[in-house]
């Protein structure tokens, strides 16, 4: 089982399945012929090279010793990712410093050393260096709190 | 002293009336935000910067030009759509966004006819038609002679819908066959006519007379129905190929439900500043037209240059995508 | 005698106090916008642009140069410190920068890449006043299938930026070229690969991408290892030890050479130029196993060359008057404002704006080292402070960054799609460099592909019968050969002692 496991055969898993989803999603694109290319020539011949790699990956990976994929922690990526998604849901409705402070208290939670002092003084320091950089220095089109400033 | 009578009077009439007509006397109170749909540094971002400056003296409130690149327009243009119809929020469209997208595509995130309130017309300018210095060609009825005797020759490049129409229509009008070659960016497109890859663009104005004063490109003519008084020595391509003819134009738009007071108010604000030398320079870049043309008119106008736009680009023979 | 005589006059416009001072106002903008992520120099010049109708044209124009290179300088910054590439031209700088940053080496990382980069400013701006006519008439002769063979080059030395297998190196490239098809086909308005999102219609950014896959990425990674990070990264001194420099002088002089030649050429300069300079020192050096862990060549030679060709692709703008990229365009643009018609004409009409000009480009070069060595300092002791501060506060930068490109929370939220990719591919053992340049380099080189293919009405003969295609596609095929060959070998040798 653990043949499976390593970094390596994954990755060539990975490849094949980008290489079908190019196929399944680019299957409406004309081909075209060699002087008027059409729109769908170059993603499927992409499309087919990333199967033949893959395969070749998996392949080679199956009978060489590979290096095992490392067990993934899902707390980090889960709320870095949360975080960016609340801010970029935020940043328009309700101005850059709650957007800023819900993105930092999530990313925040995501690392093993939590302190809510620490956190909000964080917030504290980055909202007035923000402040001062985007909307004061570089006068970008964000308000501060949406509808106050 | 007439602004101060001016607002002296707005500000008892708004007194006497109820508060939204209060609201409306008031205008503007907060900062004004102009989309620009295309990207930093190209002429509606140069136009609407350079309108915002003499505006923001007038209305007495900050202009910000806020640009919002995409889809041919479509970003900028639905964001606008889609705002509050209170002043605050307006378009720099141009015949991309607010007349030949409805033709260019089969889907449009917004309705070019129905969620705007045309405010008033800026800028009219038309592209050139160039060719390569070292084809024996000087004039357009040469251009003509020589794409019929040496068929399959001659390509043009363009990187854009307006440019891609004006050659369609001169292959079509002059009855001759100069093949396609796309480009993503127009200064690329045109470099490729001066080093001679492809021969003839129709590249616009402002840009395709840099190249031609420097003497890197022949120019050959223009696109308006007759000649602009910005380049007088180039004929218009009517004067040989009877009907042809091409605009563009830039003009700010507010989204449709904005309240009668609020866009006269603006068209009249918008007019005064065009009427500054500096800031008509500014905008123009000294090499399109000043052409303001205000409200109904102007709607009118949209309502016209959207038909003319679909037919062109059907002649074309470009598929809405 | 003449040249010295100019060089004169642009010496005396140059050193007014007036330009001076908004030479000094450009770079310390420049380097604010390149040190945050995503926030580039198109859109602040585009920003600044009104403002110049108020200064005198030499004043406006050294201001806006001022920023474009000071950014340059900036977006190395953030690559070696915390592995955020602020454009596509400083990735490579990432590879081995930001692991000599991790090796306690961050000082001696940013001094290299500051001198180098003010060695290649040098000459490049020497280059601008003696070779300018030659070097444009040679970025002229190139026609659409040398620009594709050229990119086929670019693409097959990638693979060489990776530190680890061969096969999944291509791979990447190739999963590269293929989100690079994402968007608008030029030639038919076909939309490939968009999901009918509008904001897809034009291609995905490269910042969102490359603050994803790299930096992103990276904070998770570090994340998981339990801070270990925090305070952990020894700063020892912070220049660069006679050894280093050893090593560092040939590479940065090569870099040079490379980039100054590269960034004639319209379209991803700097950036073909970077890589191949990496390329060509892990060819050379005799310790190619050092690259991608914190090897000093790695980061002298393309940082030395983004920046020659940084300098230099100012030149088809100044005898052409066509813009090579974004930020000279909006050049031109300021020049056009000033009254000022960009071209050959410039040099003989307006002698003290032209030569005003390309002195204090030297003079902006020299600003920033100035500015900067004294910085490196401050820099680095930003490392020192805690990971669990410092990883929400880039995280907040990514961010904010990736929405100033367009005004749009889209791009924000491609910041997360890649971060989660990059996660993978971190995990996956896959790198993301040859991913990048298969992104950058694909839809030019699709684009110019198809091109040549319509000139020539369909025959691909048209490929090798240019001299300067035929020149390319053989380099392009010895460079395969030689790097096949090791793998090939080292593959057997391996699948040989498993079954053993």
């Amino acid at each position: 089982m653990t043949r499976f496991l390593t970094k390596d055969f994954l990755s060539g898993l990975m490849f094949i399945a980008f290489g079908l989803v190019a196929l399944y999603f680019g299957r409406h694109l004309a081909l075209g012929t060699a002087v008027r290319m059409g729109p769908g020539w170059v993603p499927h011949m992409l499309a087919y090279i990333l199967l033949g790699l893959g395969f070749l990956i998996c392949l080679v990976a199956f009978f060489t010793v590979g290096e095992l994929v490392e067990r993934p922690k899902l707390k980090p990526i889960a709320l870095v990712t949360l975080g960016i998604v609340l801010f970029a849901l935020m940043l328009e409705r309700t101005g850059m410093v709650p957007a800023l402070a819900v993105l930092v208290l999530v990313a925040s939670l995501g690392g093993d050393e939590f302190k809510v002092i620490e956190v909000i003084g964080n917030i504290v320091v980055l909202s007035v260096l923000c402040i001062i950089v985007f909307k004061v220095g570089l006068g970008m089109n964000i308000s501060v709190i949406e509808g106050v400033w | 002293m007439k602004t101060t009578r001016r607002s002296a009077l707005a500000g008892m009439a708004a007194l006497a009336a109820a508060p939204r007509a209060f609201a409306e006397a008031a205008f503007p109170d907060k900062p004004i935000k102009i989309v620009v749909p295309f990207a930093p540094g190209s002429a509606t971002d140069i136009t609407a910067r350079g309108l915002g400056g003499k505006l923001q003296e007038i209305l007495k409130q900050p202009i910000i030009v806020d640009d919002k690149p995409g889809a041919s327009g479509q970003l900028g243009a639905s964001a606008v759509a889609t705002a509050a119809g209170d002043g605050y929020t307006l378009l720099m469209g141009t015949n991309s966004t607010n007349a030949a997208n409805t033709a260019l595509f089969k889907k449009l995130s917004y309705d070019p006819d129905k969620d705007f309130a045309p405010i008033m017309r800026c800028i009219t300018g038309v592209n050139a038609l160039v060719v390569n210095n070292d084809l024996p060609i000087k004039t357009v009825a040469e251009l003509i002679d020589y794409a019929k005797t040496n068929p399959g020759k001659l390509n043009y490049s363009e990187a854009s819908a307006s440019q891609r129409v004006s050659a369609e229509m001169f292959n079509q009008l002059a009855g001759v066959k100069i093949e396609r070659v796309p480009y993503k960016a127009s200064p690329q497109a045109l470099g490729d006519v001066a080093s001679g890859q492809v021969q003839v663009m129709f590249p616009d104005l402002p840009q395709a007379l840099s190249q031609i004063e420097a003497g890197r490109v022949r120019g050959l003519g223009v696109t308006g129905p007759t000649r602009t008084p910005v380049a007088p020595d180039l004929p218009a391509i009517a004067e040989t190929v009877p009907g042809y003819s091409l605009v563009y134009w830039l003009a700010v738009f507010a989204p449709a439900n904005t309240p009668q007071p609020i866009q006269k108010a603006l068209a009249d604000a918008i007019g005064e500043a065009m009427k500054d030398p500096a800031t008509a320079k500014a905008m123009t870049q000294g090499r399109m037209d000043i052409a303001p043309l205000a409200l109904t008119e102007f709607a009118a106008y949209v309502k016209k240059e959207t038909d003319w736009w679909a037919r062109a680009i059907q002649a074309a023979g470009i598929e809405p995508e | 005698m003449d040249l010295l005589n100019n060089l004169w006059l642009g010496l005396s416009v140059a050193v007014s106090l007036q330009n001076l001072f908004y030479a000094l106002v450009g770079c310390m903008v420049g380097t604010l916008i390149g040190v945050l992520p995503g926030i580039g120099p198109v859109a602040t010049i585009a920003m600044l642009l009104p403002i110049t109708f108020h200064l005198p044209p030499t004043a406006s124009l050294i201001m806006l140069a001022g920023i474009y290179y000071g950014a340059q300088y900036g977006g190395s910054t953030t690559s070696i410190l915390v592995n955020l590439p602020g454009e596509a031209s400083s990735v490579v700088t990432c590879l081995d920068g930001y692991q000599m940053a991790r090796k306690g080496r961050a000082g001696a990382a940013l001094s290299i890449s500051a001198l180098g980069s003010f060695f290649a400013g040098t000459v490049g701006t020497l280059i601008i006043v003696v070779f300018a006519e030659p070097l444009t008439r040679m970025a002229q002769k190139f026609g659409p299938a040398d620009y594709c063979s050229l990119m086929a080059l670019g693409l097959v030395a990638a693979v060489v930026l990776a530190s680890g297998s061969v096969l999944k190196a291509i791979a990447m490239v190739f999963l590269g070229l293929l989100f690079g098809l994402i968007g608008t086909d030029v030639n038919t308005g076909a939309q490939r690969f968009t999901f009918d999102i509008p904001e897809l219609s034009d291609g995905i950014d490269f910042a969102p991408i490359a603050m994803g896959l790299f930096g992103i990425a990276e904070i998770v990674v570090n994340l998981e290892r339990r801070m270990e990070r925090s305070g952990a990264i020894k700063v020892s001194s912070l220049w660069p030890t006679r050894e280093e420099m050893r090593r560092a002088i040939p590479a940065a002089i090569r870099g040079t050479a490379l980039g100054s030649i590269l960034g004639v050429l319209p379209g991803g300069g700097p950036t073909l130029g970077a890589f191949s300079a990496y390329t060509l020192e892990k060819k050379l050096s005799k310790h190619p196993e050092e690259f991608g862990k914190g090897a000093v060549e790695g980061v002298a030679s393309p940082e030395s060359a983004n920046n020659a060709a940084a300098q230099t692709s100012f030149i088809p703008m100044l005898t052409l008057g066509i813009p090579s990229n974004a930020v000279m365009a909006l050049m031109v643009g300021a020049m056009i404002i000033q009254g000022i018609q960009p071209g050959p004409e410039v040099m003989t009409k307006k002698p003290d704006l032209f030569w005003g000009m390309i002195v204090s480009m030297w003079i902006g070069n020299l600003m920033l080292v100035v500015i900067n060595l004294p910085m490196i300092g401050m820099w680095v002791k930003l490392l020192t402070v805690p990971y669990r501060f410092l990883a929400p506060a880039i995280l907040l930068f990514c961010c904010i960054g990736a929405y100033s490109l367009q005004n749009s929370t889209f791009h924000v939220l491609q910041v997360g799609i890649f971060g989660v990719l990059g996660y993978i591919f971190v995990r996956l053992g896959c790198e993301g460099a040859p991913f990048l340049l298969g992104l950058v380099l694909g839809p030019q080189m699709e684009e110019y592909f198809r091109r040549a293919m319509l000139l020539s009405r369909g025959d691909p003969m048209v490929f090798l019968q240019r001299p300067i295609s035929l020149g390319l596609l053989i380099a392009t095929a010895v460079l395969l050969i030689l790097m096949a060959l090791p793998g090939i070998k080292k593959a057997r040798e391996e699948a040989f002692q498993e079954e053993g």
